[in-house]
């Protein structure tokens, strides 16, 4: 393994609460959360296990040495199961089956799902335009496909239509909120005070607002 | 290429800032010395990041020598030394440079100047093309692929937004690793990373251009969209396409430079942003 410390940015002789905050701010920049619909959700995570175990060394190191650090079990060490299964960014899809229509394209939308969180989106996306229907749950999983691939403008487009259609829908809603905070991290440090933020929220709100209808 | 890809220098410290001008003067030292003095010319914004981000990624150090530069004679500037990040990114300015003369042609934009100007460019092009040429197939691919979307008045701006994607896609992970620095893992990042940045460079130009494309007859895909005048049309499409740059940035494990490319990542894209399609998105909408 690397240095621990260097894999968390600090100094050796940080103090105790430095390296845990720094362990903090690791864990929320490759956040699973964070990597949501991203191709690069698997990197994230392998990164994050990286920053677990230099965190437990360093707790190791410090508490064999004699110090006071929290537990020496390290349970202040973020937990990956903490937040489910190993399917990479696919929790937007993972979809709950109360959510499904309940109609006969049931199974084959469990399908294209199943295929959408393989990472196949070429294959999910050629099932999706071969067949005629065109209801909301083929509207988002259409626009997740765009999503995964970059393709954002059609992707936020066909979503925000799935929540249209089926204003009660949930996951419809917390897909495209999912989306939002994906943005946050970036536009708080970008866009000097937050302005282009605002107008991503109100878009959304506005898709949003004609889920009312 | 097109120059959208800057720092945003206020926010830089003096250090930074002279180690991006550095790199500025290394790239125009590296096309002068492998292309020609006339070549120089071609020198931009977009392939100093390239320079500096694969420098960033695999050198131990970024290699800083004083100079006096013949344009600007008065005062002693820093260049960062020969290394294969600066050479990829002269043959990158090259091959992009002829491609675009070549679009302008096609466009029958320009075109006394535009002939001029690839007749010039003619011997350099064939150079970079011996040196990289898968690199430079690529683009050569891509841009044609374009041309029939462009013949096709394609109005899907994620669809013409592609081409430049797949385009900068393999423009990054075309870098040739003689160091072995780039493992698999970083390759995988860098074709991300491009592919966003290139769509997001498309799609701030198609803004850019509109008026000009509109007064003018000119394909611009947003102009065939029916769509075309909401700023809400592409706005939130363009800040998740940043967000995705900023996730693919903080994945690569620099060596150096990581600060000055961070920069341009987080300040520097969401400014010209902010210049192009107004502050929040507004300045586009009104001005269609």
């Amino acid at each position: 393994m690397e240095n621990p410390y260097k894999t968390l940015g600090v100094d050796q002789n940080a103090s105790d609460e430095d390296i845990k905050k720094a362990y903090r701010e690791l864990v929320r920049k490759y956040h699973p959360d964070q990597y949501h619909d991203n191709p690069l959700a698997a990197l994230a995570e392998e990164r994050l296990k990286e920053i677990n175990e230099a965190y437990s060394e360093i707790e190791k190191q410090r508490s064999s040495a004699g110090r006071q650090y929290g537990t020496s079990d390290g349970s202040g060490v973020y937990r990956n199961s903490s937040y489910g299964t190993g399917n990479a960014g696919g929790s937007g899809t993972s979809g709950d089956s109360g959510y499904w229509s309940g109609t006969s394209d049931q199974q084959f939308y469990q399908k294209v799902r199943a295929i959408i969180n393989a990472g196949r989106i070429q294959t999910a996306e050629g099932m999706l335009d071969a067949t005629a229907d065109r209801s909301a749950e083929w509207f988002f999983l259409r626009g997740i496909c765009y999503i995964r691939k970059g393709w954002n403008t059609e992707g936020l487009n066909h979503i925000s239509r799935a929540a249209a259609m089926e204003p009660s829908n949930i996951e419809y809603r917390q897909a495209l909120m999912s989306i939002q905070n994906n943005t946050q991290t970036y536009t708080a440090s970008g866009f000097g005070g937050g302005a282009g933020l605002s107008r991503f929220c109100e878009t959304l709100m506005c898709m949003r607002c004609l889920c009312c209808f | 290429m097109y120059g959208y890809v800057t720092p945003y220098i206020p926010e830089l410290k003096i250090k930074e800032y002279e180690l991006y001008k550095a790199y500025y003067c290394g790239l125009c030292k590296s096309i002068g010395r492998l292309y020609g003095q006339t070549e120089r010319l071609l020198l931009n914004y977009d392939c100093t990041f390239l320079a500096i981000l694969l420098s960033g990624l695999t050198t131990d150090t970024a290699d800083f020598h004083e100079f006096r530069c013949a344009v600007h004679p008065a005062k002693r500037r820093g260049y960062i030394g020969e290394n294969d990040a600066l050479d990829y990114a002269a043959a990158v300015t090259v091959i992009l440079a002829k491609e675009k003369l070549r679009d302008n042609i096609a466009d029958g934009e320009h075109k006394i100047s535009g002939m001029a100007a690839s007749k010039l460019t003619e011997r350099a092009y064939g150079e970079a093309c011996k040196r990289y040429p898968e690199t430079a197939d690529a683009v050569s691919a891509q841009l044609r692929r374009l041309s029939r979307l462009e013949a096709d008045r394609c109005a899907n701006i994620d669809e013409t937004a592609d081409v430049f994607g797949e385009m900068l896609a393999h423009v990054m992970t075309g870098f040739p690793d003689k160091t072995g620095e780039i493992g698999s893992e970083t390759k995988e990042i860098l074709r991300n990373f491009g592919y966003n940045m290139g769509r997001w460079i498309y799609i701030i130009d198609a803004a850019d251009d509109i008026e000009k494309d509109i007064k003018h007859g000119s394909y611009n895909p947003l102009r065939y969209s029916e769509n075309t005048g909401a700023a809400e049309y592409i706005y939130p499409g363009v800040v998740l396409t940043l967000a995705n740059i900023g996730k693919a940035f903080e994945l690569l494990r620099f060596r150096h430079s990581k600060e000055v490319v961070g920069n341009i990542v987080y300040q520097g894209l969401a400014r010209t942003t902010e210049k192009i399609l107004g502050r929040n998105g507004e300045r586009f909408g009104k001005s269609v």
